[in-house]
């Protein structure tokens, strides 16, 4: 079984180049290895670490493998939430209706060697659009106790859990 | 969601139906095991994708099985569950990615 750690290793994978100049511009992004829920078999997608999106974004394509284990907020808690919680845009194709849930995660070191857990907000998108993998925000608890590192030049990205000296 | 082809053994990229039933038991199995299974295709998958060997794919997710890519399509879970189906083995079982088209926008 793999370890929760205090240092969890995430990729910057990048898969296309381009020279510009002479300078060296990629398709790249930060993949972080994540298991949903909790119950076997684990439901396990590939997501992007987006520090850019407020709120992580989960398509349906995903969310609907395990939808027995979000926790949906009250419907008090819903009727208060504000617009930008109920439906978000983006360049990818227009506005996108969706439901705030509670979700648990681990997110997983690129060796899958080790871990942390959390229970995380997240946007359930109602349709695909272009969203074709999870977005692991910048809120809601993908990043909460944690400190985020990227050397770029390095390609070397972790998540490392706060000391309590820090 | 396209339907596998007819196989072709020395290409992993190819679709291939005609992978054995799922003598893995990946229900039974632990959770470190299932990781190890289904882990070892999705680097299959990003080697591939590293290689420019998945191109022909752009815009789609691909499923891998066993080193093998099993199926393609548009709509990511109902790649899933057919393929797995034809495949004999749980949902689950399957790594999926997505192909960026390379000749289209950049999905931001």
């Amino acid at each position: 079984m793999p370890d929760q750690e205090t240092r969890i290793e995430l990729e910057l994978r990048r898969w296309a180049v381009h020279s510009i100049e002479g300078r060296l511009v990629y398709i790249e992004k930060i993949r972080a290895p994540v298991r949903f829920g909790t119950r076997e078999p684990f439901v396990w997608v590939d997501s992007i670490l987006d520090p850019g999106t407020a709120l992580t974004v989960i398509p349906p394509s995903v969310w609907q493998r395990f939808p027995s284990e979000i926790r949906w907020p009250d419907a008090a808690t819903v009727a208060a939430l504000p617009s930008w919680l109920r439906v978000f845009g983006s360049a990818a194709g227009g506005a996108v209706g969706c439901r705030i849930g509670f979700v648990p995660i681990q997110i997983y070191s690129k060796t899958y060697r080790n871990y942390f857990d959390t229970e995380i907000i997240a946007m359930l998108a109602d349709r695909d659009v272009n969203l074709q993998r999870p977005l692991l925000g910048l809120g809601g608890g993908v990043l909460s106790g944690r400190v985020f590192h990227l050397d770029y030049d390095r390609e070397e990205a972790w998540l490392e859990k706060r000391s309590a000296e820090t | 969601m396209t339907t596998p082809q007819t196989p072709q053994q020395s290409d992993p990229t190819q679709v291939n139906g005609s992978a054995p039933a799922d003598e893995e038991n990946f229900l039974q199995l632990d959770t470190q095991a299932q990781i190890q299974l289904v882990r070892a295709d999705y680097d299959t998958a990003y080697d591939l994708l590293k290689a420019r060997q998945l191109d022909r794919y752009g815009g789609q997710h691909v499923a891998v099985l066993r080193g093998k890519v099993v199926g393609h399509g548009t709509n990511a879970l109902e790649l899933r569950y057919t393929v797995a189906r034809e495949q004999g083995v749980h949902p689950e079982r399957l790594a999926m990615i997505y192909v960026d088209d390379l000749q289209g926008p950049l999905i931001i």
